[in-house]
């Protein structure tokens, strides 16, 4: 898979997620950027990250995500 | 030593001198030095108990970055972690049930290195190999006594560059500002207020049910200007050594929801919590859906109660943010979800009167203070009866006294709604102060602003009054 | 670096370094520095603020002692001819009435006012007689003495000592110096306030003889203080005076430098209190109440009495009947110094 498609993929689900229509996805994305991505919404993200590209994250996988764009790589890593 | 008695700051500027005087690695053992003699003052038996523990942690962090397997460095980091939390609980326990008195900041001190262990066992890099850099972060002094509770890394970083670099002239009158600052909200704000609801407490019943409804109030307002105030000098210390800590509070009073208040309460430890506690747990129960997150936003709020300590009171307190936060994260989950099939659906507006979203967030701002000044009656009261007694007097089930506000001299109760004014203000993120402060910044060179500010602090303080005269007889 | 015959550029930059460093540090000292001046300088400025005495002598207290003591001296036209003051040892042992009965049976009429405040430190004895010199004319000041001089100020006196008395003090080198001068901004900036608007400060400018008629004047007898009993006519056992913990005066090592340093604080203040007494006719004379099984000697009655008589009442130390604590003298006590120290006022030349 490639990133765009990835990226492309998870835009309805972060605007799901975080409840925002107007979000756009971008790699240098951080929760910063987004009011209403917390540590709750944040859970909320991974399993729906997880339950739609049918992989398993773990707390190391995700604890030093940086940005959207290593949460990318770390989903292509996953699903390959 | 205070941080609010004058002796502390004779001391602090010859030793902040002395400190930028030595070079180097030089600096960094001086300041372990200084720590452990501002620890000994305090008690020299849990000194030892404080370098005991740091050396353990320091040593099963090598442990854990040299092992290869991740059984060992599980291990390792349970053992570590456990024996840990043994310690607190130890204290704890004996501080609730036998009126033990904690080690200085052991509360504290302890999360820093749980902290640091986890973060060894997620990633070998953050091992620190340098044993004064590594003893200096749980016993760093600025914020030993009650935090803030800075993280590994960004401690680290900064020790190692104040080694190496010159001092930063900024920084410290930067440092300077936030002492000054944080001492005005604790001694002239803070302090007035808890001798104001400390009267009131010990005969609450004489008291109308105006005055307690506005003494609860209060409890939450002296917290936040007792305890930002105190945060602020601990920030401002370590500044004036080169070391930036994590703030503990973001204009708490605009929290719209309790979810929100607790994004600006108390940052350094709910942060914590949520990093090593919240997260890792709700991620293995991601299986359970909602009722694996209630149980993990559950579980964390009780701990962040009990955490002050194992009575009755801190325990109803966590519980009582565990039900709001539970009861707000499902309330607002099911409010986007309506709004969002609202708007897939593409309903035609509802008619009728929306409420406008400045006013939603004026009603969620009160809502979420009295909600807070509400379990703030157990979070502050000495016993659970106390709690209990003032709960009674405010839902009516026991009868309020007939003083009222006009009984009260003039001298008592004109400071104490001043008082909360100004930290109402303050802790709604001072409105307006940027500008304010803009223009006195063009017309008044900053040491007259000091100087001022250093006048009102001594004038304007609260005597150690209350002597117990007739004790002696 | 090294034997390098090169310019040493890094050790240049170097120091240009450091000297950029001192400069930054010197210029926060100044800031600082400057800083401490200007809070100094407002301070000292608030300082010469005027007080209202009347107002000064309620600072402490609104409905304390304190207030009592200045309307008995400047509002109540009876006169005073025999002033007690001294520790709560004094307030409660010796009574006034008693001592006035005792003169007026042998046909002397004698007004006898007892000052004496709880807590010891002879500079606030002293601002009470200053002030009491300053509207009456007592014949004799009565000065209790402790076996051992008290070798701090009292805590009170920050609230009515003069500000001259508090800036310069009879030595810079007293242990209450700063305690003292610390707490003067503030009480000038209260008392300046309290000025202008007395109901709110709380503290009133006008004499209400009501008020002034409520004060006890007594002490001998049973009181309540802060909310306790203290039972005056109970007979206390020897077994329980002895158990009670005896507060032992805090000699630190800088509490003795300092003693040693100032001459002894106490006798500071006598030493004033004997002038002013000279200047105004006025003997002094010294009563030494014992503790409970106390020492019966008082150590500097040789300085002591180049300036009066000393009456030792020290055998009333090992009278467990006579004591409600193991420092203050009960009833009976009390009856029984104050006819002794009536006895002696008898006897004196005046």
């Amino acid at each position: 898979m490639e990133k765009s498609e990835i990226e492309s993929r998870l835009t309805p689900i972060f605007r799901d997620v975080f409840n925002d229509d107007a979000l756009v996805v971008t790699e240098g994305m951080t929760a910063a950027e987004v009011p209403t991505w917390d540590s709750l919404s944040n859970i909320n993200m991974i399993i729906a990250v997880e339950k739609a590209f049918g992989v398993k994250f773990s707390i190391k996988d995700v604890r030093n995500l940086k940005n959207v764009g290593e949460l990318l790589d770390l989903i292509k890593r996953k699903a390959a | 030593m205070s941080f609010t008695s004058p002796l502390f700051y004779v001391v602090l500027v010859p030793a902040v001198a002395v400190f930028y005087w030595f070079s180097g690695r030089w600096r960094a053992i001086y300041l372990l030095a200084l720590s452990y003699a501002f620890y000994a003052l305090s008690s020299r038996v849990y000194l030892v108990l404080l370098i005991v523990a740091s050396a353990a942690v320091y040593a099963l962090g090598l442990a854990i970055a040299k092992s290869n397997g991740e059984r060992a460095k599980q291990a390792y980091l349970a053992v570590g972690v456990a024996a840990v939390i043994a310690v607190i609980v130890a204290f704890k326990a004996a501080g609730a049930w036998r009126g033990f008195l904690l080690p200085l900041g052991v509360s504290f001190y302890s999360f820093k290195l749980i902290s640091y262990l986890i973060e060894v066992y997620w990633d070998d890099e953050a091992v620190e190999r340098d044993p004064i850099v590594f003893f200096l972060f749980p016993a760093f002094f600025p914020q030993i006594i009650s935090g803030p509770i800075q993280r590994p890394e960004p401690f680290f970083t900064q020790m190692r560059a104040i080694m190496a670099r010159s001092l930063n002239a900024d920084q410290i009158e930067t440092g300077f500002r936030f002492i000054l600052g944080g001492l005005m909200m604790k001694t002239l704000v803070g302090d007035r207020l808890g001798a104001f609801i400390e009267t009131i407490d010990q005969s609450h019943t004489n008291y109308s049910y105006g005055v307690m409804l506005t003494t609860v109030a209060c409890y939450t307002l002296q917290l936040y200007a007792d305890f930002s105030g105190y945060t602020n000098i601990a920030l401002g210390i370590g500044k004036l050594f080169g070391v930036e800590g994590p703030p503990n509070f973001n204009a708490p009073f605009l929290a719209v929801n309790i979810q929100d208040m607790w994004r600006r309460w108390h940052m350094s430890l709910t942060l914590w919590l949520t990093d090593y506690l919240f997260t890792p747990l709700s991620m293995s129960l991601r299986d359970y859906g909602q009722a694996g997150l209630i149980g993990a936003i559950c579980l964390n709020m009780i701990i962040i109660g009990v955490w002050h300590g194992f009575t009755l009171n801190y325990l109803v307190f966590g519980i009582l943010h565990a039900v709001f936060l539970s009861v707000t994260v499902l309330i607002l989950g099911e409010l986007a979800r309506r709004k969002r099939a609202a708007g897939k659906a593409k309903a035609p507006p509802t008619p009728g009167w929306r409420p406008p979203g400045a006013l939603l967030r004026v009603l969620g701002a009160a809502l979420t203070f009295a909600l807070m000044s509400f379990s703030q009656i157990f979070f502050h009261s000495e016993t659970f009866s106390q709690a209990t007694s003032i709960l009674a007097q405010l839902a009516g089930a026991a009868p309020s006294g007939s003083t009222g506000w006009s009984d009260m001299p003039a001298y008592f109760s004109v400071p104490a709604w001043i008082c909360m004014g100004v930290a109402l203000y303050v802790g709604a993120g001072a409105p307006g102060a940027r500008g304010l402060f803009g223009s006195l910044n063009r017309t008044a060179p900053n040491w007259l602003q000091y100087g001022v500010c250093l006048f009102l602090l001594s004038v304007l303080s609260t005597e150690g009054s209350g002597q117990f005269i007739y004790g002696q007889f | 670096m090294g034997n390098s015959s090169e310019p040493d550029y890094d050790g240049a930059l170097n120091g240009i370094e450091t000297s950029r460093e001192r400069m930054a540090g010197l210029r926060l000292f100044g800031v600082l520095a400057a800083s401490l001046v200007v809070a100094l300088i407002l301070s000292a400025a608030v300082c010469l603020l005027p007080e209202n005495d009347y107002q000064k002598w309620q600072l402490q207290d609104p409905d304390g002692r304190l207030r009592w003591i200045y309307e008995r001296i400047h509002f109540d036209p009876t006169p005073i001819d025999v002033a007690i003051v001294g520790p709560s040892r004094a307030q409660l042992g010796l009574s006034a009435a008693a001592i006035e009965q005792d003169l007026a049976q042998r046909g002397k009429r004698v007004n006898v006012a007892n000052f004496a405040m709880l807590g010891s430190g002879r500079d606030l004895q002293w601002a009470i007689l200053d002030e009491l010199f300053k509207a009456k004319s007592p014949k004799v000041v009565v000065l209790e003495v402790d076996e051992e001089p008290y070798p701090f100020g009292h805590f009170l006196f920050k609230h009515v000592g003069l500000t001259e008395a508090i800036v310069f003090p009879p030595s810079p080198f007293l242990h209450n110096y700063l305690y003292n001068l610390a707490y003067l901004p503030i009480r000038k900036l209260k008392l300046f306030g309290a000025n202008l608007f007395p109901g709110l400060f709380g503290l009133t400018k006008e004499f209400d003889p009501k008020h002034y008629a409520e004060n006890r004047t007594d002490y001998s007898t049973s009181f309540i203080g802060d909310g306790k009993l203290v039972d005056m006519e109970h007979r206390v056992s020897r077994d329980t005076l002895l158990a009670e913990p005896r507060e032992p005066v805090p000699r630190t090592r800088f509490a003795r430098l300092l003693t040693r340093i100032n001459g002894g604080e106490d006798h500071l203040f006598i030493e004033k209190i004997a002038r002013e007494a000279k200047a105004h006719g006025t003997q002094l004379v010294f009563v030494h109440l014992p503790m409970f099984e106390g020492p019966r000697t008082v150590s500097d009655e040789d300085f002591l009495k180049q300036f009066g008589p000393v009456l030792n009442y020290g055998d009333l130390a090992p009278r467990d009947e006579l004591f409600e604590n193991w420092s203050h003298l009960n009833h009976a006590g009390a009856m029984n110094a104050s006819a002794r120290l009536a006895d002696a006022i008898a006897g004196l030349k005046l």
